[in-house]
């Protein structure tokens, strides 16, 4: 492996692909990295499963203008011979970016055969950086959401998707993300069988947002297909109850919910018991920010963009210079917008190398489709977003820090004491200082501050992170 | 339904090579490719560790690398998260 490249793109999923097939053919030196196992981010899981060569768009995908949706993303992907120029390491992390652009890079063991089994740190230097670091899962904490069994949306696609393994025989689904449907439809194709659908939201909440679809008839046909399909199956599906409670010893049993009221406030003498031996639910997506925020890219704060995302330019360059970011964490908006902006990423970098980009590619097109699949941000992060009520209404017991075992008495505790920025509350409870580094409950403690104390975005601050942005063991650094 | 859920195997699904994995000294059957958070649920085991604090159990949450919920110990490396290990065969995990 070579330890210095023209171009380090930070993510294989759906940004990071788009980027470098963008990038190849121009003679540069390219370094894709990934955390996975294998390419694809999450949506692209199941097709990137081989991994030898690499993967590709067909590059007609886009062309026409029009939304690029997620059935089209999936169905264009090919495998292709590895292009010259493109390494791409898996199981591998960025644990830091130091000034000019020096990366220091976790790699596994099967680069480096005989080490101690603890993988090395390389330093590696970049020309350019695209971080394409993708987005996870928020959940609303409820009693026993730590219990073996209880899982995010995407942790039971990812079962099914990347080992052909079901979540349990029968899987419940619970939240507010319109994962929902697409985990069920992917259940009952693997033959396995649905409980229910418990989502919180109200069909006036979700009747209210369509207005925002309008540019996106797709996406809002996609949802109405799955919808119908669901009904045809005959899956239960009830709307406007939470998930209140998961009980069970050791491991997921039965999962108590409760109606909600038009505001989202639980309606007393509403509860319900499902039997469980999995539950999968979600509440929307985060963005992967740790390690722009480690490099000192400026944060911008928009909760129709899913939260604290990336501040980038037109070029989609972040405010460090050469550092470009693209795909969700610019604002979570789904695939559509990180294979537009995994392309027009790599066509900004190409311009400021003074490479010639293909007679295909039109910036000003790109630039427009960018804003035209941002439009569909609005829509997906209000309807998964919670009211602050909800965060109120969370018992004292309940943990909030999975990690350090910190629980919402404990914080609320603290907030009284006047711990009321994210950074001080962090220092006051340890809630965030666990093993995940705060990626669980980082989001959520911004969002109970906000719900409890009713103070602006700014006023709460920004989330800091600091090298390593993920654990490493000190032996990884011990080679010659 | 049972104690444990069983036959979660989707049938459809493209399986490499059957293998042998140890887990806490017993052995378990998975199939090349599998990662070990999934052969272990599908083995039937949830739990993956205890957490430190309260003693309660822990699974699978995030299933991506992000939450490290499911670190068990595997082939004596303490630590590595399951979910983003690749079963290979004859590996031994520990978990707890």
């Amino acid at each position: 492996m070579k330890r210095a490249y023209d171009v380090v793109i930070v993510g294989s999923g759906v940004a990071g692909i788009a980027a470098a097939n963008t990038l190849a053919g121009h003679g540069l030196e390219i370094l894709v990295i990934d955390e996975n196992p294998h390419a694809g981010g999450q949506i692209l899981r199941q097709n990137c499963r081989v991994t030898d060569g690499f993967w590709e768009f067909d590059p007609r995908l886009g062309r026409s203008g029009r939304t690029v949706s997620i059935r089209k993303i999936v169905q264009s992907l090919r495998p292709i011979q590895r292009p010259k120029g493109i390494t791409c390491v898996h199981q591998a992390r960025v644990l830091g970016i130091f000034s000019d652009l020096q990366l220091l890079v976790h790699v596994p063991d099967t680069l480096y055969p005989g080490g101690s089994g603890s993988g090395r740190v390389l330093e590696i230097d970049a020309g350019y950086l695209l971080l394409a670091t993708g987005a996870r899962e928020r959940c609303l904490p409820f009693k026993g959401w730590t219990l073996p069994g209880v899982m995010s949306l995407g942790a039971a696609q990812i079962l099914m998707k990347s080992s052909g393994i079901l979540p349990a025989r029968k899987t419940l689904i619970a939240g507010t993300s319109p994962l929902q449907t697409v985990l069920a439809l992917e259940i009952l194709k693997n033959k396995g069988n649905v409980t229910a659908i418990l989502d919180e939201n109200h069909l006036t909440k979700k009747l209210g947002l369509l207005p925002l679809l309008k540019h996106h008839g797709s996406l809002a046909g996609e949802g109405a297909m799955q919808m119908l399909r669901l009904l045809i199956r005959q899956v239960r599906f009830r709307q406007g109850v939470r998930v209140t409670e998961a009980r069970g010893k050791n491991g997921l049993s039965a999962v108590v919910t409760a109606g909600l009221d038009r505001k989202g406030n639980t309606v007393p003498g509403t509860f319900q018991t499902y039997p469980a031996r999995a539950l999968a639910v979600g509440h929307g997506f985060t963005a992967n920010i740790e390690l722009p925020v480690q490099a000192g890219c400026a944060l911008d704060y928009d909760a129709d963009r899913g939260g604290w995302v990336v501040r980038v330019d037109d070029a989609l360059e972040t405010s460090v210079a050469e550092v470009y970011a693209a795909g969700e964490i610019t604002g979570i908006a789904g695939a559509g917008k990180s294979f537009v902006e995994g392309k027009l990423a790599a066509v900004s970098i190409l311009e400021k190398l003074g490479e010639k980009t293909g007679p295909d590619v039109c910036v000003p097109e790109l630039v427009r489709m960018q804003k035209q699949q941002m439009g569909y941000a609005s829509f997906l992060n209000q309807l998964c977003q919670v009211p602050s009520s909800a965060y109120e209404a969370i018992d004292d017991e309940v943990l909030i820090c999975r990690c350090e075992e910190i629980s919402m008495g404990e914080i609320r505790k603290q907030i009284s004491q006047g711990f009321v920025t994210g950074g001080s509350l962090k220092k006051a409870t340890r809630c965030g200082m666990g093993r995940c580094q705060g990626r669980i409950c980082q989001p959520l403690l911004f969002d109970i501050l906000q719900a409890l104390t009713g103070q602006t975005p700014e006023q709460i601050g920004s989330p800091s992170f600091r090298a390593p942005v993920k654990n490493v063991p000190l032996e990884s650094f011990l080679h010659p | 339904m049972g104690n444990t859920d069983t036959d979660l195997r989707i049938a459809c699904a493209n399986r490499g090579p059957k293998i042998t994995l140890q887990v806490d000294g017993v052995p378990c059957v998975a199939y090349e490719g599998e990662t070990v958070h999934a052969a272990l649920l599908a083995a039937g085991i949830r739990a993956l560790r205890i957490a430190g604090k309260t003693g309660e159990s822990r699974g699978i949450f995030c299933g991506m690398g992000i939450c490290y919920e499911c670190r068990v110990t595997i082939n004596g490396v303490p630590d590595k998260q399951a979910c983003m290990t690749i079963a290979t065969d004859g590996m031994q995990i520990e978990t707890r």
